[in-house]
């Protein structure tokens, strides 16, 4: 037997698929779709992966955070200075951040208070910036805002400053020194950088506490035991580290749980639909005509390569489209109704630009996942139908 | 006698499509060192973790630093009520397991 | 040369067992034309399904030229068919929604000759047998007479050494059935072996035929 491949048998493949064109077009529509939908949401989470593993090794090595009664609370400053004498601790920053409602928009900023602009600041600041107002930062009534942040308060007619609501009622205002890039919206959609003062004044929170405190080391491998000694030490503090939160992005997606459970449970229900009406046999018609190909000189070998040609092209047309037309829609579109999923339906969203990420064998999974098991599912009755004498099915 | 023809132009046409998306959006939205480097930048200034995607519910804007009892902060079967919180899993340690019970 | 050897053949009737052909022995020469009489039930599509492979005795030995066929496995007998053997059927088993040519080309699609090489063979063949000019239209569309030129020439179309007829003139009408005995006689001038199943008296007194075989309740009657 030779390997060339047989361009008739094609032919007479591809037609037999346009025959049916109804059906087969119905199969092709379906599992286009399944695979488009898969891969644009398994698209979507890789993304969002690559996007939180880019800054993973910039975050604190340990956060500290203080519960009383199960609920976060304030850590008083003096914590500060206790923790040092911890042998492995290099570094202790009290943090002071926490979120603002603006209620006109129904939105949260989220808050972060930064020492007042220090020369190490500036530079990094002015290229995070589209544009920066050193002036008022140096004056500790500026503040860096987020994209969203100045698309909501520009809404708000807002356009320079903004007025903050202290928790005494009070008015607050802050001017607005500089706006992140656009490449940063991810980031920083909803942030607001301010100086630390500021923000103990618009939280009304006591001056002599902070939200919680990061925890530099010298040795990283110590961090377990450093850990340990802190909650030795202080036994209502909860300590992240930085493991931690990688551990916590790599859950970030559950496939035992939630949406990626529902969406691959109906898929795969959808699919294994399809697989078992192609698998409960062929209609008589089918049945004939394999009688009587065979009867004039096909050989069963003969109808399972014409059932292979069929099948494959269908499922490896449908998988292409599926692929192609998720990249599109996930790059180029940016999955309008998919991505309200993963943003949820505050009036406060950044733009769904994604980073670039293509994983390989996903695409060869959702492959080996949908291809050959159609193809085995047509094979198959068409295998027993050309085991019977072509006499009998003729008849 | 041309079926193939057609089948082959539209498996060329997709296979094409397919690889120049590839090439075309892996050099726009590539991640280049420039923005790694100035998110790296941002991060490390703010050194708060996960990304701005979800406001509403700040358990799930800042997920890796929620306390167990911000998420029944609304009320306790609410748990589900965002779609986010129905996409997103919450970070393993705070649901520490009844046994441990270690924050 | 078509040679059977005590050839029967049983099927399953519910739970009894009918026999179709009872221990039937038979030589036909090569190019010669032999008539298989019988009136329906007789066992004569039995016989020629026997003969082209299509199904496998129940026991005794058939050989077509030299060749013992009766345990020969799936993959040759198809060889065969394909190569030596055109089959007309009494209901012509046209595949209703391809076009004529495409029809006629069907036995040769497994052979990967060349496409150009195909469809000139096709066409001629068509020709031959005056329904060229429907070749790009569907069979379902045509009308008996032309259906049943379709199948002669789907069975010539691979220039076979034996052609095997069951009943083929049973949806003709006389003019027809005419154009296709002068087809036959053709065929017999070229040097074709045929064996023609039918119980149309218009086959019993034709000159070219040379034998004409009657077979009843599975059995060989001399």
């Amino acid at each position: 037997m030779s390997f060339k491949p047989n361009f008739l048998l094609l032919d007479y493949a591809i037609r037999s698929l346009m025959r049916r064109f109804g059906k087969s077009f119905f199969i092709f529509f379906i599992l286009s779709l399944l695979i488009f939908i898969l891969s644009s949401v398994l698209m979507i989470a890789d993304a969002i992966k690559l996007e939180l593993n880019t800054t993973l090794k910039t975050l604190p090595q340990i956060t500290l955070q203080r519960f009383i009664a199960g609920k976060q609370s304030d850590v008083p400053l003096e914590r500060v200075e206790a923790l040092l004498d911890i042998e492995g601790i290099s570094a202790v920053t009290p943090r002071v951040w926490g979120y603002y409602y603006f209620k006109p928009a129904g939105v949260n900023f989220s808050i972060v208070g930064i020492d007042a602009y220090e020369e190490q600041y500036s530079e990094t600041l002015s290229k995070l910036t589209q544009r920066f107002d050193m002036k008022l930062l140096e004056k500790e009534n500026g503040m860096i805002i987020g994209e969203g942040v100045k698309k909501i308060l520009d809404e708000n007619y807002y356009s320079e400053f903004f007025n903050f609501i202290t928790s005494e009622g009070k008015w607050q205002r802050v001017n607005i020194a500089g706006v992140f890039h656009s490449d940063l919206a991810l980031e920083s959609n909803d942030l607001i950088l301010l100086p630390k003062k500021l923000a103990y004044a618009i939280f009304g929170m006591d001056e002599r506490k902070a939200t919680d405190i990061i925890v530099k080391v010298a040795n990283v491998k110590e961090i377990p035991t450093i850990v340990q000694k802190i909650n030795e030490r202080y036994p209502d503090m909860r300590a992240i580290t930085q493991d931690d939160i990688r551990v916590s992005y790599q859950n970030i997606f559950d496939y035992k749980s939630g949406f990626f459970l529902a969406l691959f449970i109906i898929c795969a229900f959808a699919f294994f639909i399809i697989i078992y009406d192609k698998s409960s046999g062929l209609s008589s018609e089918e049945k004939k005509e394999i009688g009587i190909l065979k009867a004039i000189g096909w050989s069963s070998d003969d109808i399972l390569k014409e059932k292979f040609y069929e099948s494959f092209t269908l499922s490896l047309s449908a998988f292409l489209l599926g692929v192609t037309g998720s990249l599109f829609y996930v790059y180029a579109l940016q999955a309008p109704l998919l991505r309200n999923l993963f943003m949820g339906y505050s009036a406060l969203k950044p733009s769904f630009d994604l980073p670039f990420s293509l994983d390989v064998s996903m695409l060869i999974l959702l492959f080996l996942l949908s291809v050959p098991i159609y193809i085995a599912a047509t094979l198959i009755p068409a295998w027993r139908a050309s085991t019977l004498d072509a006499d009998e099915v003729m008849r | 006698m041309r079926a193939r023809y057609t089948f082959f132009a539209l498996l060329f046409t997709l296979s094409v499509t397919l690889m120049a998306q590839v090439i075309y959006f892996s050099s726009t939205h590539f991640l280049s060192p420039e923005k790694t480097a100035s998110k790296e930048a941002l991060s490390a200034i703010v050194g708060l973790p996960d990304l701005a995607l979800v406001n509403e519910a700040y358990y799930v804007r800042h997920r890796s630093l929620s306390g167990v009892f911000a998420y029944f902060n609304e009320s306790p079967e609410l748990l589900e009520y965002f779609p986010s919180t129905f996409v997103y899993r919450y970070a393993p340690y705070t649901h520490p397991s009844r046994i441990e019970r270690v924050f | 040369m078509i040679v059977l050897h005590e050839v029967c053949k049983q099927f399953m009737q519910g739970d009894e067992e009918a026999h179709a052909l009872k221990k039937v022995s038979l030589e036909i020469k090569k190019g010669e034309c032999v008539v298989l009489k019988g009136a329906s039930g007789s066992g004569k599509s039995t016989l020629l399904s026997l003969i082209a492979g299509l199904m496998q005795p129940s026991s005794g030995k058939i050989s077509v030229d030299g060749k013992e066929i009766s345990k020969l496995p799936e993959y040759f007998s198809a060889q065969l068919r394909r190569q030596k053997i055109g089959f007309i059927f009494q209901k012509f088993h046209l595949i209703p929604h391809l076009s004529a040519l495409e029809n006629v080309i069907a036995p040769l699609i497994p052979e990967n000759l060349p496409v150009s090489a195909l469809e000139e063979k096709a066409q001629a063949v068509m020709e031959q047998c005056g329904i060229a000019h429907k070749a790009k239209m569907r069979v379902n569309r045509l009308s008996g007479g032309e259906q049943q030129r379709v199948a002669i020439a789907r069975a010539l179309v691979n220039n076979p050494s034996i052609i095997l007829s069951d009943e083929p003139t049973a949806n003709l009408d006389e003019t027809l059935s005419m154009a296709l005995i002068a087809e036959f006689e053709t065929l017999k001038q070229q040097g074709v072996t045929q064996l023609i199943a039918t119980h149309d008296p218009l086959f019993f007194e034709l000159p070219f035929v040379d034998r004409i075989i009657e077979i009843k309740n599975g059995e060989i009657i001399l």
